[in-house]
């Protein structure tokens, strides 16, 4: 019966130091009522391999010891979906601008500007302290809502909760005005300068300073033309009926998917054919030509990750729309 | 459908009625083993691991007492409803009584609904 004696000091271990020897003499007495009972019925003394069989069925003794317990836990019911909330928008706020510094360190870096200090564009610290960062912020917060739960603020929550402090219902995907009036002023302005300044076929003029560009250029002043009105078109849509509809999210798509094409095709088109400014040598001028055209071709991956970025959010969008349309019609 | 949904429902189902049992099974005093016992037979099958501290939680209530005694050469704790338990378990086999009769009334006019 050492097992028996083992098995009652393991879950002693468990137990709070008031209680052990009430608890443990008590569940000795009861494993030693269940042996002799068992041994009557098979009408033979228990094995070790009996008594191990009969121990396992209870339970290790941690779990039997935890049943005696009082249920704890760190952060409770009633703050959990608020604990949960806070770690997504800290998690999302570190991690974005992380991200921003990461990718601004990338630029900086591929135009070469902290040339021979590592230290100031170096991604790969970046994406250390991204994970230092983010479990640092998850502790803090877990801390803070550990003490919450164990204080009076917690237990005042649902007393002071007042039915007029609920936030005033909103329509189902909102647009705001205010991003619709700024998306429209910039559209409307991009539409105009760009009709103004960028239509000379081929050349372009910047005070002293002359592009010349590939004859590819035309798709691509018409094109951006075309994005831009569009652009212009839905926002003063959106700023007159400031909710989203699917076959106005699926515009959305659509002109990002174009500005997305144009964008990326303007990156690697080659596009400058050659520059001048007063006093630039020939050699000045075409050192420029190749530099302007590598740099766009470097800002190639970043602007496709980007456009996947914007790509992903109007997808969400759309589906969201979708489904809440589908929803409401299932209601009506 | 998930066997641990119906498992799970199972266990809430029995929880609060387990209590009632165990009061109504300590109105004559038991030991730990014993009750176990009686409750088996009567169709309350419930772990060792269950039994105890529901009787140490009961006895922290105040709704029964225990003591400690030599009972066939060994020690064992006693259990026994307390005159607070006696009121408590007349109120909830009451409230248990209004819940059958209830649950009874929808179950019957759910299948004449339905037949």
């Amino acid at each position: 019966m050492e097992l028996i004696d083992r098995y009652l000091q393991a879950v002693r271990f468990w137990l709070p130091r008031r209680q052990q020897d009430d608890i443990v003499a008590e569940l000795s007495e009861d494993i030693h009522a269940q042996v002799e009972e068992r041994q009557a019925a098979l009408g033979r003394p228990l094995t070790d391999i009996d008594v191990e069989e009969l121990l396992r069925r209870r339970g290790s003794p941690v779990l039997v010891a935890s049943r005696y317990l009082p249920q704890e836990s760190l952060i409770g019911p009633l703050l959990f979906p608020i604990y949960r909330f806070v770690i997504v928008v800290v998690t999302i706020c570190v991690a974005g601008s992380i991200g921003l510094s990461w990718l601004v360190a990338l630029i900086i870096r591929s135009l070469g500007i902290v040339a021979g200090r590592p230290g100031v564009a170096n991604p790969g610290a970046l994406w250390s302290s991204l994970w230092v960062s983010l479990f640092c912020s998850a502790g803090v917060v877990t801390l803070i809502f550990a003490i919450l739960e164990r204080t009076e603020a917690k237990a005042r929550l649902p007393r002071t909760w007042n039915p007029r402090t609920l936030p005033p219902l909103r329509p189902a995907h909102l647009i705001p005005r205010s991003s619709s009036v700024i998306e429209f002023a910039v559209s409307l302005c991009l539409l105009v300068w760009w009709g103004l300044n960028m239509a000379s076929p081929l050349t372009l003029r910047f005070g002293a300073l002359r592009v010349a560009l590939a004859p590819g250029w035309t798709w691509i002043f018409l094109s951006i033309l075309v994005f831009a009105l569009g652009n212009t078109a839905l926002s003063a849509v959106n700023l007159m009926r400031p909710w989203w509809t699917t076959r106005r999210v699926a515009s959305r798509l659509s002109l990002d998917a174009l500005g997305s094409v144009i964008f990326c095709g303007l990156l690697r088109a080659n596009i400058v054919t050659g520059v001048a400014w007063p006093g630039a040598t020939p050699e000045q001028a075409g050192a420029a030509v190749i530099g302007v055209n590598h740099w766009l071709a470097q800002m190639f991956p970043y602007a496709i990750a980007a456009c996947l970025v914007i790509f992903a959010v109007n997808a969400w969008r759309l589906i969201r729309v979708k489904r809440r349309s589908s929803l409401d019609a299932v209601v009506a | 459908m998930n066997p641990d949904t119906l498992e799970n429902l199972r266990l809430e189902l029995r929880r609060g009625s387990l209590v009632l049992a165990v009061l109504a099974a300590l109105r004559s005093e038991q030991y730990g083993y014993t009750l176990r016992r009686v409750l088996a037979e009567h169709g309350m099958e419930i772990e060792e691991g269950t039994l105890y501290p529901l009787l140490r939680r009961l006895e922290s209530q105040g709704l029964l007492a225990s003591e400690w005694r030599e009972h066939e050469k060994r020690n064992k704790r006693f259990y026994r409803l307390s005159a607070d338990g006696r009121r408590i378990l007349v109120r909830l086999l009451a409230d248990w009584q209004s819940i059958d009769a209830s649950l009874r009334t929808i179950v019957k006019e759910h299948d004449h609904g339905t037949h």
